[in-house]
């Protein structure tokens, strides 16, 4: 290869990390440096809101295995706070400047934090993404609290509940939707997962919002006021509203960057705001949006854990190999969940489907498997207690296979019975919502949970694992 | 007079995506992997280095090659002091 000197990764998660690994495997041995926002090593995500909260596995077990020796500059805890592509240098908030030849963008989401001005400061409201907030939430939920609220039936709002009724603590949640994960896939489903949450004895909450979190004069979380007037009286609550991608620090980069993300083409290089891919700069995982070839006329930003690896293998090998035959990124997108005792998994983007078929199981059994459709053709599955079926899905959707598939399997519907998948309408207002977010265009992917205070725009997105 | 050298990390890392919930794991490491449900694997990404033979069985067992091991063997990357 015709190497650059200094490969410069802002971000060290899974896609950094995965990212390094790659180019020296792609044969890049020049200078690499990896900056972290957070102090500690690469670790992963998806078990904080379910093993780490559980007190199962505490979080200085969930450092990532490295795969291999990436002989790296490792610049932990000082976030990036600025890029100036013409000087090739990333700015970090210590002061220092780390020059690179070129930079991949890998810095990822956030939590999306309540208002301040509606009680976002008191003591006991928790979000949940990184290592630091699953610390400071485990010790919450073992002091014992009278009662949790989760604000947001998504993919992490479920899995925190899911623990809180395994820990034996009340909970309630409060989801602006008619069901939980609605927006990622539909209500079709999400009335099933409404039994799921009753059954362990959630107090769901449906078709409301938090209005305000309320303290004691100690700035102690006391209670919630609900859209209705209700107030719901607790000392935790758990914030799982959905992420914002982490660009602020590109503001004024040149780069199309906001909180949705950071666009990007089809080989990872990042755009500038008047879309002209720039040579030096590419960007992978939770924060890259992209156009899928599989889902055309939309930008697609995916916070999930496999598409974090994909698309930094992906970036690594075109930052090491440069503009020669550049590899595209476009995988099937796969995650998964694991909820009131359930594992669920997820093949293609159900959000996008304007039919839905029980293929395998019943709903009733919490064991089923769910094709979705669009224009008549398979555009994705959702499989719950069933992981062992998704691979001929998976076959299947990438085939372009007609919808409803057939499948003549032993455990399906004497016939297939399309439904309306009932995704949650794009108009549907939001009121007295505080943290009501402006509207996103359809195109987008707003958020990686089903987001309660963004749901006005379907979500295509799903999770983070 | 050699000594034994000190006990190696072990790291692992399981592709949930990936992971059909064979439970081969859990046979061969049942203190490493459990299953929390039918399906739902949980497992330890840090096991006592201890379990290295069964965690390498578990690895090698598993229908559809989810389990990733650490081949690294550089020192785990350390915020400097001023950060933390």
């Amino acid at each position: 290869m015709i190497g650059p000197e200094r490969i410069v990764v802002a971000g060290a998660s899974l896609a950094g990390l995965r990212a390094a690994e790659a180019l020296r495997d792609e044969g890049f041995d020049g200078e690499l440096t990896l900056i972290g926002d957070e102090p500690h090593a690469p670790y992963d995500r998806p078990p904080l809101s379910k093993a780490v909260l559980s007190g199962w596995l505490p979080t200085d077990r969930t450092v990532l295995p490295r795969a291999r020796n990436i002989d790296a500059r490792w610049l932990l805890g000082s976030p990036a706070t600025g890029v100036d592509l013409a000087a090739r240098r990333v700015a970090l908030a210590d002061g220092r400047e780390v020059p690179y030849h070129r930079l991949l963008i890998a810095t990822g989401t956030r939590a999306r934090p309540w208002p301040r001005q509606q009680g976002g400061d008191l003591h006991g409201v928790h979000v949940l993404r990184s290592r630091d907030d699953a610390d400071r939430l485990r010790a919450a939920l073992a002091a014992g609290p009278g009662r949790v609220l989760v604000i947001g039936a998504g993919f992490t709002g479920g899995e925190v509940a899911s623990v809180c009724r395994d820990l034996g603590l009340d909970v309630t949640v409060t989801h602006r939707g008619g069901a939980p994960l609605a927006s990622a896939l539909g209500g079709v489903i999400g009335d099933a997962v409404t039994r799921w949450y009753r059954d362990a004895g959630v107090d769901l909450r449906l078709g409301t919002t938090v209005r305000t979190l309320e303290g004691d004069a100690h700035g102690r979380l006391r209670r919630a006021v609900l859209a209705d007037g209700t107030v719901v009286e607790a000392e935790v609550a758990v914030v799982a509203a959905g992420a914002l991608a982490n660009t602020e620090w590109l503001n004024g980069s040149g780069l199309a960057a906001d909180a949705r993300g950071v666009v990007c083409d089809a080989s990872c290089r990042a755009l500038t705001v008047d879309g002209t891919p720039v040579a030096d700069v590419f960007a992978a995982g939770d924060v890259a949006r992209w156009p899928h070839p599989l889902y055309p006329g939309q930008l697609l930003r995916l916070d999930h854990w496999d598409n974090a690896v994909a698309q930094a293998r992906t970036a690594a090998h075109n930052m090491a190999h440069g503009s020669r035959a550049p590899r595209t990124h476009d995988p099937l997108p796969a995650f998964w969940s694991n909820q009131f005792g359930v594992n669920l998994k997820c093949v293609g983007l159900p959000a996008l489907a304007d039919q839905v078929v029980l293929t395998q199981g019943s709903l009733d059994q919490r064991q089923f498997v769910a094709a979705y459709g669009r224009r008549g053709r398979l555009i994705a599955a959702v499989a719950v207690d069933s992981p062992r079926v998704l691979d001929g899905y998976a076959a299947l959707i990438e085939a372009g296979a007609p919808f409803p598939p057939v499948l003549n399997a032993t455990d399906g519907p004497g016939r297939a019975d399309p439904l309306d998948p009932a995704f949650p309408r794009p108009a549907d207002p939001a009121p007295g919502d505080p943290s009501m977010p402006p509207t996103p265009p359809a195109s987008s992917a707003p958020s990686p949970q089903p987001d309660p205070s963004a749901s006005s725009a379907p979500s295509v997105l799903a999770g983070h694992e | 007079m050699p000594t034994d050298p000190p006990p190696e990390e072990l790291r692992l890392v399981v592709d949930l995506n990936r992971c059909q919930s064979y439970g081969q794991c859990v046979y061969a490491a049942p203190t490493v992997f459990r299953f929390h449900g039918e399906e739902a694997l949980e497992y330890d990404y840090a096991p006592d280095p201890g379990t290295r033979r069964e965690v390498e069985r578990a690895a090698a067992a598993c229908p559809v090659q989810a389990i990733l091991l650490a081949r690294a063997t550089e020192p785990a990357p350390l915020a400097p002091e001023r950060a933390r």
